[in-house]
């Protein structure tokens, strides 16, 4: 009989394989699941795969396709093979994040205070003040704690020779942390002994830690803060994980229209009268928060909440204004960040990235347009972005017109082959594919990561793109001791 | 000149609504070395509870909201204020970000084509106070004064295109024109004494133009486009400023409820006697 | 809870029983059609007409229609989406109301919602002509379906309660239109009612109303087959342990608003409490001499008027934000603030600056 893994071929001399080693052995921590794995036969894959299969309908765990009639909902594809992290490189992920945002964190604190780090030129002045993200309107505005990025999750990829890099920061409303719990759950299920032959560490208190997390950044010193989670409403692709989040933490999911502003405090309204809210968890942009200041037509928002916050009466989660630091022209300037406030070299690096608004840059960056992956510096999702080896010389002119228009909002990075693990590309068959890592960061009063995150995996063969919303799915991470 | 302001805006609506959140900038600015507010009272109906901040500009915005169903706000906002012809004494200072910041596009200016254009002549004058006062003279020469054929919310390109406008506009226009040549150039509400459309001087509308930085010797100057007097002087209160017209409007607002809205406002800019003025009471009121 | 959880779950429960009770008259009327039709062609718009008075406006249906017939009156009492009464509007808007409360409710009240929505949206006129019957009981037994997986599956607490306030107001109310609707037929014309029973054709049409509540053996077992319009009035409008009488209805949404507030027998706490208290009251110590007294019209109107008051008060007190303060006499005056679409906020207009 073949085993599962006897037709891997991980190529490891293309790619760097979380598997295999380069002589082509297999590392050592993977050791155990690779035997248990080869014991599978096709009908143990697919009973394991039944009942993961159901446990994930059972919760509803869904997402939204857009641009289909009522928007389709999913299940999001999950990987039965368990990503593995050794406790050590985990711990130089960890040490690396917890730098990263409290720098980060400092930055936004300066930009929207006293602005140092412009006076003293360490960033152009005009690459803030140009962000979309930038909320001038709210300079001076201290929320508690001086904390601004209360919930990020970076993205996080390994080059070939395996050394983790930060891709992107995500300081404004990560998604996916429900996934991560819940792949979790259903490995549990699908794998009992598998899982028990690895002490894997518990991701399972994360809502615990977060509502912590909320509860500290309350402007009110009451023992119990109200604490609610704002959601642009059912619609939203991510609709699933604030409706989870907020059973998990035992705390209201509420739309714009169940807040009310009444003298410059916020309230739900509730069958019992209006309730004082004092920190809102929210998973709703800027732009959408409050139809007096930023957006008229947002439907999603409370008139008066940001006066409300202005004045201290209510926390938001993550503050406002905190896009522009995950900026990916900012995203450059990260290293420098590091060693401006904390005067450390930083642990994790930067994928290397070429700035469109600096003319030396911009000369190389369209010089080489078929080598480098352009990405405009506000958008995520893999949207509005040019991978130049998959491009053509058409798209390669058009992309080329965009960023001499408007140099500011582009920046360019080489292809990254990210790394590989071995994956169910078909119901038996395993193959590899491209994973990243994106692990979830808590700021209160401290700084806590959960030990593990989402690993997102491009299940379509030779696939670079991750993102759920293009095809990709994911898959469960353990971090075991050493 | 002693001036008092009243600026009265009233919201009605067919169908009773709900739920009205306003912000309102109408505090004239205070202590600006030409101008200092002796009062301000700011009344609302239905009542409501007033709250105030100092914005990123340096504003002075209240706020209020109304829970019940109503179907008419009026809000009265009455001021007096102390103007003089510019008093500071060089140099002047200014924060460098925020002068960088003030030289770049925003929501209602922006650097379209006809501006590049236009801007094209202004390029050779150095002086950064003469090239201000040329393009000042410029809108005013070219431009028609005409109410009805922009909106509240027509950017610098329309104003362009249309060769017609209003205060507000015209302050758009020379912002793009001045932010395009390398001088920050900042909006301003206000009010203007005597200009009214009649002799009383009622029924006016509130006034917009700008204020340029020339350098440290004459610091942020008042250029008012839309009239042939092109300086700013004591006739001129200045509530605030901003980028453009949408860090400043004097009154915004949401509400819930399915109603048409009618909105109507009236301004009056009145001189008071100095022995008048001293009555309204020397020192800066909180609104009640 | 949140308000808007509670108003979801009340329109919920409120549009799926519609949708039953439109049914209802509908496989009636097709079944007292297939009774007549020896007696009478059933073609006549007088066995359609007062469908359209009952469940929804004669005007818009002339609007939309050139004729009273089976077909037009299927039509816009089925699929119509322009008659936002029609079973398929009802159960759309159940769905969406669903929709947004979809952490609220179990997967299974979802699915069965979902799956009566598929079923309509299938449906052809075609199929619901060639078998009323079969067409018409999938959707009773839909949303009996809906209502056991509903109490089996969902807790019991406030939320549940509001389900069952609207499932009952709604039934109480559609019953009210009904009794109302038919009575006047049947006695119109004929000056006195005792000369009713004397026609047989009437009998038949009684009996159809029986029917249509589902109430055809429990009233025999009480009457046997004393099928009097008064015996009929008693048992639909005041019987107390038949769960589609008026009573019934009435004393069901009592329990519930009375388990949510707290309120008793002796003491009310609210408004609303106090309105469905008082037509309780009214409910149970009224006779059917004093209806005829009144007039069945005029007593079924202020039922009718009455359930209205009762959700205007329910919507003040539990789904718009309640203050003190706010206790307006004047209903118009209190706007939805919750809800469907209810949310959005317009933004004022702004003043140019043109002098």
């Amino acid at each position: 009989m073949t085993r599962l893994f006897d037709l891997y071929d991980a190529e490891p001399a293309r790619y760097f394989d979380e598997v295999i080693r380069q002589d082509e052995s297999p590392r050592s921590h993977y050791d155990i699941l690779i035997r248990r794995f080869n014991q599978f036969s096709a009908d143990d894959i697919r009973t394991r795969r039944e009942v993961a299969n159901i446990f994930f309908r059972n919760q509803g765990i869904t997402f939204t396709v857009y641009g289909v009639d009522e928007g389709t909902e999913r299940i999001f594809p999950f990987d039965l093979i368990p990503r593995i992290i050794p406790g050590s490189e985990w711990s130089t992920i960890e040490r690396g994040l917890i730098q990263r945002i409290t720098a980060l964190n400092l930055f936004l604190s300066d930009i929207y205070q006293s602005q140092k780090i412009l006076r003293d030129k360490v960033i152009p002045a005009e690459l803030v003040l140009g962000s979309k993200h930038f909320r001038r309107e709210f300079i001076g505005v201290r929320p508690p704690l001086d904390i601004y990025i209360h919930v990020t999750g970076s993205d996080i990829i390994r080059d070939l020779d395996g050394r983790y890099l930060v891709l992107e920061d995500n300081l404004r409303t990560p998604s996916g942390v429900s996934y991560m719990l819940q792949n979790r759950n259903a490995m549990k299920r699908a794998f009992p002994v598998l899982f028990n032959r690895y002490t894997v560490r518990p991701v399972e208190n994360y809502p615990q830690q977060l509502l912590r997390t909320l509860q500290e950044i309350s402007p009110s010193p009451k023992p119990d803060p109200n604490v609610v989670i704002l959601t642009p409403g059912v619609y939203n692709s991510a609709y699933f994980e604030h409706s989870f989040l907020a059973q998990q933490m035992g705390v209201e999911l509420t739309e714009g229209r169940d807040l009310v502003v009444n003298n410059n405090k916020v309230y739900t309204r509730t069958t019992r009268g209006l309730q004082r809210v004092d920190v809102i968890y929210r998973r709703v942009d800027d732009d959408f928060l409050d139809p007096l200041v930023f957006r008229p037509d947002s439907v999603l928002g409370v008139a008066g909440l940001l006066n409300a916050y202005r004045k201290g009466n209510v926390t938001l989660a993550n503050a406002i204004g905190t896009g522009v630091a995950d900026d990916k022209v900012i995203y450059s300037f990260v290293p420098k960040i590091i060693k401006y406030y904390l005067g450390e070299e930083p642990v994790l690096d930067n994928v290397e990235t070429w700035l469109a608004s600096d003319p030396k840059h911009l000369k190389y960056i369209l010089e080489n347009l078929d080598k480098l992956v352009v990405k405009a510096a506000n958008e995520s999702g893999g949207y509005g972005m040019l991978v130049g080896p998959q491009s053509s010389a058409a798209e390669r002119e058009a992309f080329a017109e965009k960023i001499v228009a408007d140099p500011r909002n582009y920046i360019a990075q080489p292809t990254i082959s990210l790394s590989r693990h071995p994956s169910f590309v078909t119901d038996t068959e395993v193959a590899p594919c491209h994973i990243d890592l994106r692990p979830y960061v808590l700021y209160g009063k401290s700084v806590s990561i959960v030990p593990g995150g989402l690993t997102r995996v491009a299940l379509k063969r030779g696939s670079l793109v991750v993102n759920s919303s293009q095809g990709g799915g994911s898959k469960d991470t353990w971090v075991i001791d050493n | 000149m002693i001036l008092k302001v009243e600026h009265t805006t009233l919201f009605e609506y067919e169908e009773p609504i709900y739920e009205t959140a306003t912000e309102v900038r109408l505090h004239p600015a205070n202590s600006t070395g030409s101008q200092r507010c002796a009062s301000f009272n700011l009344q609302v109906t239905p009542s409501a509870m007033l709250f105030d901040y100092t914005d990123f500009y340096g504003n002075r915005v209240h706020h209020f909201n109304i829970l019940q169903s109503h179907k008419q706000v009026r809000i009265m906002a009455t001021s007096v204020i102390e103007t003089q012809n510019h008093t500071a004494t060089a140099p002047h200072e200014e924060d460098e970000i925020v002068l960088l910041d003030l030289l770049s596009e925003s929501r209602y200016v922006h650097f379209d084509p006809a501006i590049l254009a236009l801007a094209a002549q202004f390029r050779p004058i150095r002086d950064p106070y003469l090239k201000a006062i040329e393009i000042c003279r410029h809108i005013n020469g070219t431009f028609l004064y005409e109410p009805g054929v922009t909106d509240v919310h027509s950017t610098s390109a329309v104003v362009m295109a249309l060769g017609r406008g209003v205060c507000q506009d015209f302050a758009h226009i020379m912002l793009a024109l001045c932010r395009h040549l390398g001088l920050p150039g900042r909006y301003v509400s206000g009010y203007l004494y005597g200009g009214g459309s009649t002799p009383e001087g009622q029924d006016e509308a509130s006034h917009a133009w700008c204020e340029v930085w020339c350098g440290k010797e004459k610091g942020w100057t008042g250029f008012d486009p839309t009239h042939k007097t092109l300086l700013v002087d004591d006739r001129y209160i200045k509530i605030g400023t901003g980028r453009d017209y949408s860090d400043v409007p004097p009154v915004r607002g949401t509400y819930k409820g399915a109603s048409s809205e009618k909105m109507s406002v009236s301004v009056r800019v009145s001189a008071l006697e100095p022995a008048a003025a001293e009555a309204v009471g020397q020192r800066p009121k909180e609104p009640e | 809870m949140l308000s808007r959880v509670a108003e979801s779950l009340f329109w919920m429960s409120r549009y799926f029983e519609r949708a039953e009770n439109t049914a209802r008259f509908l496989d009636v009327n097709f079944n007292l059609l297939l009774d007549l039709n020896s007696i009478t062609p059933v073609d006549h718009p007088n066995y359609w007409k007062p469908l359209i008075m009952v469940m929804s406006d004669p005007d818009h249906f002339s609007s939309l229609y050139q004729e009273y017939d089976a077909h037009s009156v299927t039509d816009y009492l089925v699929f119509n989406r322009k008659n936002t009464s029609s079973i398929l509007s009802s159960i759309s808007m159940a769905r969406e109301n669903a929709r947004s409360v979809i952490e609220s409710i179990s997967s299974e009240m979802r699915e069965q919602l979902n799956n009566l929505y598929h079923f309509l949206q299938s449906a052809s006129p075609q199929q619901v002509h060639s078998d009323p019957y079969t067409f018409y009981k999938e959707i009773k037994n839909a949303s009996h379906l809906f209502q056991g997986i509903t109490d089996n599956t969902f807790s019991h607490n406030e939320g549940w309660d509001f389900v069952q306030i609207g499932k009952y107001l709604e039934r109480a109310d559609n019953s009210a239109r009904l009794i109302d609707v038919k009575y006047h037929m049947l006695t119109d014309g004929h000056g006195q009612h005792a000369d009713v029973v004397r026609n047989s054709m009437d009998i038949i049409q009684w009996m159809a109303v029986l029917k249509s509540c589902s109430a055809l053996e429990a009233f025999r077992k009480i009457y046997l087959s004393k099928i009097t319009p008064d015996n009929i009035l008693d048992f639909l409008i005041l019987d107390r342990a038949f769960p589609r009488s008026i009573t019934y209805s009435i004393c069901a949404a009592q329990e519930a608003l009375w388990r949510i507030s707290g309120s008793s027998q002796h003491r009310y706490t609210n408004n609303v409490d106090r309105l469905i208290g008082k037509m309780e009251a009214e409910m149970t110590y009224t006779t059917v001499d004093d209806i005829l007294r009144k007039g069945v019209h005029r007593f079924l109107e202020e039922v009718e008027q009455g359930l209205v008051k009762v959700g205007e008060q329910l919507h003040l007190l539990y789904f718009a934000y309640h203050t003190p303060k706010i206790e307006p006499h004047d209903v118009s005056e209190a706007l939805p603030f919750t809800g469907l679409g209810g949310g959005r906020a317009n933004w004022s207009q702004s003043q140019q600056q043109q002098q």
